[in-house]
């Protein structure tokens, strides 16, 4: 009996570890799977943005700057801030609400600009800059105001993005930007979070290592990044 | 004795279903089918569609110009090389059972974006609808903007069969259209899926 029982126990320890091993390998994740944005060891507050971000960022077919320099004079305008609001944002469409589809939603995050690292600075209006993200009805504003720590402190690369999708026009504003105040969105390769938890740089739609590797030389924190790849600007506000 | 007997076979069938598990365990890791994230299931891109006929409407205004890439791609990027059956629908459906899968528009994006395909109605576990967003200035910025149109069809098409960007070199990764940004050469292999990723479709479809 007793050797009836090992019989019974070892196979199915071993079965259970194996088919485990089978299902890792058969699920494609492999070595590879960082774009799902969880391979990072920062604090769970910024992971969760993180997260949130990568989800979108997934979505994004777009052109990769090879340094932040090239990026940043390209953008509208480049700021370091600190997120203060998550609110709704601009809704575009073909009907009178949101409700007749066609409609594109979009999220607002007021930033409050502590420096300037290039572009116009006619953008920021009161010390803030207002910064639109896409997103979907499977992504609520509350997903997004969850998943933000508070004094969430960002590297933005913006566009100017006021007249917005252009084909489609405005339906309904976004209660949290001023009337005529600039809206401006991130280049995918321009929303750097700093992880609240430990200070570093740890990119937004995809990760830094994942970026062209000037993006990382010499970039621990936002102050280093901003040492490195804008070093005129360092102490500028 | 007997009973010994028996034990002993029934260990050994143990022994041989263990070392299958191996062989397939190492089979599986060494195949490319290992190179890339097979759809998500989240309610993000890279969910999964429905299984059914893949098909596919224009949004309104889509720009007339786009509309040869877009059935080209369905066509002879999915159609024809995968299981995945693919229809036209000269009309949109936003709402209610028989949603119309795949629905196009271009407009401004943002930035350097291309094309944008997010989830635009999930629903038990499946990916109902679509919206994919081509951004032409963007598209066309450098040379062979033909091309470039057809790699980025394919690519937000690839999103919508619940293909994600795969990472790392080679198959699954960057050998076809779900390479992100400007295709690297006029080579059809950028308007097409790889093997590894016609895999991952028709094991879907």
């Amino acid at each position: 009996m007793l050797g009836s029982n090992n019989f019974i126990r070892f196979p199915h320890r071993v079965t259970i570890a194996l088919v485990a091993m089978v299902l890792t390998a058969t699920a494609c994740g492999g070595a590879n799977d960082n774009s799902a944005g969880s391979s990072t060891s920062s604090a769970a507050d910024s992971d969760a943005l993180v997260s949130v971000m990568r989800s979108i960022g997934e979505g994004l077919d777009y052109d990769l700057h090879n340094s932040p320099a090239i990026l940043g004079d390209k953008a509208s305008l480049t700021v370091i801030g600190t997120v203060t609001d998550v609110a709704d944002g601009r809704v575009f469409g073909v009907g009178e609400t949101r409700e007749t589809e066609p409609a594109f939603l979009n999220l607002t995050l007021t930033v409050q600009v502590e420096s300037v690292l290039g572009g116009d600075e006619s953008l920021i209006r009161g010390g803030l800059v207002y910064v639109e993200i896409g997103r979907t009805k499977e992504f609520p504003v509350e997903t997004f105001q969850k998943a933000t720590p508070e004094n969430q402190r960002l590297v933005l690369f913006l566009d100017d993005y006021t007249e917005g999708l252009g084909t489609f026009p405005i339906i309904e504003k976004a209660p949290s930007i001023p009337e005529g105040a600039p809206v401006l969105s991130p280049y995918a390769d321009g929303f750097l979070i700093e992880d609240v938890s430990s200070g570093k740089l740890i990119g937004g739609f995809d990760h830094l290592d994942e970026l062209p590797p000037a993006w990382s030389e010499g970039t621990t924190t936002v102050d280093t990044f901003t040492a490195e790849h804008f070093p005129s600007e360092e102490l500028a506000e | 004795m007997r009973i010994y007997r028996h034990f002993r076979q029934a260990k050994a069938k143990a022994i041989a279903f263990v070392l299958g598990l191996v062989a397939l365990a190492v089979s599986v890791l060494a195949s490319p089918v290992g190179a890339d994230v097979w759809g998500s299931q989240s309610s993000t891109t890279g969910a999964h569609p429905d299984g059914s006929t893949h098909n596919y409407c224009w949004g309104s205004g889509f720009d007339t110009n786009l509309r040869d890439n877009v059935d080209e791609m369905f066509d002879d990027a999915l159609g024809g090389p995968t299981d995945a059956t693919v229809e036209f629908k000269s009309t949109c459906k936003f709402s209610g059972s028989g949603e119309t899968d795949v629905v196009w528009f271009d407009a401004d994006l943002p930035g350097s974006t291309r094309g944008t395909a997010p989830c635009e109605d999930y629903d038990n576990g499946y990916c109902d609808q679509y919206y994919v967003t081509l951004d032409p200035a963007q598209i066309n910025v450098g040379s062979n903007d033909d091309a470039d149109t057809d790699k980025t069809v394919c690519h937000e098409l690839g999103h919508t069969v619940g293909l994600t960007h795969g990472s790392g070199g080679g198959d699954g990764g960057t050998d076809d259209c779900m390479i992100s940004g400007e295709r690297p050469s006029t080579n059809s292999q950028y308007e097409r899926y790889s093997s590894h990723h016609k895999e991952h479709i028709n094991a879907w479809f």
